[in-house]
C-alpha cells in the first residue's frame, strides 16, 4: 500500500509541475526533496537491505565493485575536473539520494505488477518478466530524472534543461549491484 | 489590484518536458500497482514476516503442510513410503543397498568387479577397476566411476573422490535410482573438505532420488545443523533447512527400524542439555518426544525461548510458534500422540 502512495505523490508533484506549476511556486524543490526523502525512509526495498545488513540475512546488495568503474567515474567527474564545492557534494548526493528512492520504488512496484498478472492466469516467460522489469526501472528512472531537476527548479533555466550524469551513472550503479546478487 | 506597470507574471522557471513525460508513466505504474494490489491482498503477511519472494511462499507452505500432517498422523507421517523393494536402506555403497542389479553384465567385467572387491590392497582394487571407467556399458561405466570414488574416499582422498562421484553422475542413461548413491559418496567427501554448501545440495539431490537411503539423511541431519547455525541465510532457506532436519529426524528410526534412534539424535543435538539454537532446540525436543520422554521434551523445548536471536528473525518467530503449540499439550499428557 505504501508504495501505491508514494507512487500517488510522486505523480502528483510532476502532474502538477508539468501543467499547474504556478500552484506549487517555490514549494516545488522544497517538495521533491521531501518526497525523495520519505520514498527512502518508507521503501521496503530499501528497508529490506538495512534489515539484512544489521540481522544474519543474506545481503540484497552487492558491494559497489558491482558496477563498472566506468559507472562510478561518471559520479567522480567533479572530482576529476577539481570542481570541489560545497554545492558539487550536495548536488551529486541529491542525485545519489533521488537515485535510490526511484531504484527502490521500482523494485517494489515490478513485483505488485507481476502478481497481478499471476493471479489472472497469465504466466509471463523469462523475457514477458524482463520486458516489464525494463519498463518499470525505465518509468522510475525517468521520474527520479524529473525529481532531480525539480529539486533544482529555481536556479535553473527552463529553456535548457540539465541532464544529471551522476543521477543516471547512480542508478545503472545500482542496477548493476543489484544484478549482481541476484 | 494589480498596478498597471507591473511587469507581466514571467513563467516560473521550472522545467516541464521532464515531468510531462513521467507523470503519465508514473500512472501506468501506479494503476498496475493498484490492481496488483487489489488482486493479492497483503501476501507478505501470509509468509509470516518471511518476505514476499516466491521461495518465502514455498518454504512457509511446505513448511505448513508439514505440520499439518504432523497433527493428522504423528511421526508415521515422516516415514518415507518403500516404493522399491530391492532397495535397502542402509549400506555401505549401492552394491550392498540394491538387490539383483548387476544382473546383465559381462563375465570379463564381472570378474574383474570380483577381484577388486576381494582384493585387500586399495592400489591393486584401483589398477582393477580403472579400465572399467572407459566400458561402452553405461551401467559399468557407471560402478567403476561410483567404485573408485568409494576406494578414494575410504582412502581419505577426498577430491578424487569428489571428482569420480562427479564422473559418475555424468553418466548418460542411468536409472534414476542409482544416481543417489553417488550423490552421496559426493556430499560425505564435500563434508569432510569442508564444503557444505556441496554436500547439502548433493544430499538434498540423494534424498529426493531415495527417499528411503538411511546414511544420506543421518549425514543431512549433521549437514544442516552446521548450515543452520552459520552466519548470513535467507529466511525462507533457515526454514526450509529446519523443515528438511525434521523430515530426516522422522524418517531415521523408520528406516532402521530402531525407535531408540529417535533419543539418540535428540541427544546428539541437545549436547549437555543446551542446543545452540531454536531449530536444533525444537529438533531435539521432537526427538525426545517421538522417544516418550515428555518430560525432558518439555524442558529442551522450554528452553528454546532463551535462544532468540541466532536465526533470521522471520524463521525463527515461525520455529517458536510451533514451539509453544507443541509446549501446550505437553502440559495435558493425555493429548500426547
Amino acid at each position: 500500500m505504501s508504495t501505491a502512495l508514494l507512487l500517488f505523490g510522486w505523480m502528483s508533484l510532476t502532474g502538477l509541475v508539468g501543467w499547474r506549476a504556478v500552484w506549487l511556486g517555490r514549494w516545488t524543490s522544497r517538495l521533491a526533496l521531501g518526497l525523495v526523502l520519505l520514498t527512502l525512509l518508507v521503501s521496503e526495498f530499501w528497508r529490506q537491505v538495512v534489515n539484512a545488513l544489521l540481522s544474519r540475512e543474506a545481503p540484497l546488495l552487492a558491494g559497489p565493485e558491482a558496477a563498472y568503474v566506468s559507472v562510478w567515474i561518471l559520479v567522480l567527474l567533479p572530482i576529476l575536473r577539481r570542481r570541489l564545492d560545497v554545492r558539487t557534494l550536495g548536488a551529486t548526493l541529491l542525485s545519489g539520494l533521488t537515485a535510490a528512492a526511484a531504484f527502490g520504488l521500482a523494485l517494489d512496484s515490478a513485483p505488485l505488477i507481476a502478481a497481478e498478472f499471476a493471479s489472472a492466469g497469465l504466466q509471463p516467460g523469462a523475457f514477458g518478466r524482463l520486458a516489464l522489469t525494463v519498463v518499470v526501472h525505465a518509468c522510475l528512472a525517468g521520474a527520479g530524472l524529473a525529481m532531480r531537476q525539480l529539486m533544482d527548479a529555481e536556479r535553473t533555466n527552463p529553456t535548457h534543461e540539465q541532464f544529471y550524469w551522476e543521477y543516471a551513472a547512480v542508478y545503472a550503479g545500482l542496477i548493476s549491484m543489484h544484478h549482481a546478487i541476484a | 489590484m494589480a498596478s498597471i506597470g507591473s511587469p507581466p507574471q514571467a513563467p516560473r522557471p521550472v522545467p516541464r518536458l521532464a515531468p510531462r513525460l513521467a507523470a503519465p508513466a508514473l500512472l501506468a505504474v501506479l494503476a498496475g500497482v493498484l490492481w496488483g494490489l487489489m488482486q493479492a491482498p497483503d501476501r507478505a503477511a501470509e509468509t509470516g514476516g518471511l518476505g514476499d519472494s516466491a521461495e518465502a511462499r514455498q518454504a512457509v507452505e511446505a513448511w505448513e503442510t508439514l505440520w499439518s500432517e504432523l497433527g493428522e498422523r504423528g511421526v508415521a507421517a515422516l516415514s518415507p513410503a518403500a516404493s522399491d523393494s530391492s532397495r535397502r536402506s542402509a549400506g555401505d555403497t549401492v552394491f550392498m543397498r540394491y538387490r539383483n542389479l548387476w544382473g546383465r553384465i559381462d563375465d570379463e567385467a564381472r570378474l574383474a568387479f570380483q577381484l577388486a572387491a576381494l582384493s585387500g590392497d586399495p592400489a591393486r582394487k584401483l589398477a582393477l577397476i580403472e579400465p572399467l571407467t572407459q566400458a561402452e556399458e553405461p551401467l559399468i561405466r557407471f560402478r567403476a566411476h561410483l567404485e573408485r570414488a568409494r576406494l578414494q574416499r575410504r582412502l581419505q582422498d577426498f577430491e578424487s573422490a569428489r571428482i569420480a562421484a562427479r564422473a559418475a553422475l555424468a553418466v548418460p542413461e542411468l536409472p534414476e535410482r542409482l544416481r543417489s548413491d553417488a550423490w552421496f559418496i559426493l556430499a560425505d567427501s564435500a563434508w569432510e573438505q569442508d564444503r557444505l554448501d556441496e554436500a547439502e545440495t548433493a544430499l538434498n539431490a540423494a534424498i529426493a532420488d531415495d527417499p528411503g537411503f538411511w546414511d544420506a539423511r543421518r549425514l543431512r541431519l549433521e549437514v544442516l545443523a552446521r548450515r543452520l547455525a552459520g552466519p548470513r541465510q535467507l529466511g525462507a532457506v533457515c526454514l526450509d533447512r529446519t523443515r528438511r532436519m525434521i523430515e530426516d529426524l522422522g524418517a531415521l528410526p523408520a528406516l532402521a527400524e530402531d525407535q531408540t534412534q529417535f533419543r539418540d539424535l535428540a541427544d546428539r543435538f541437545a549436547r549437555q542439555g543446551t542446543p545452540s539454537h531454536v531449530a536444533l532446540a525444537l529438533i531435539a525436543g521432537l526427538g525426545y518426544r517421538w522417544s516418550g520422554d515428555t518430560e525432558r521434551a518439555r524442558v529442551t523445548l522450554a528452553s528454546a525461548e532463551r535462544l532468540r536471536g541466532r536465526l533470521p528473525d522471520g524463521c525463527e518467530r515461525l520455529i517458536l510458534e510451533r514451539v509453544s503449540g507443541l509446549l501446550e499439550p505437553a502440559l495435558a499428557p493425555e493429548k500426547r500422540p
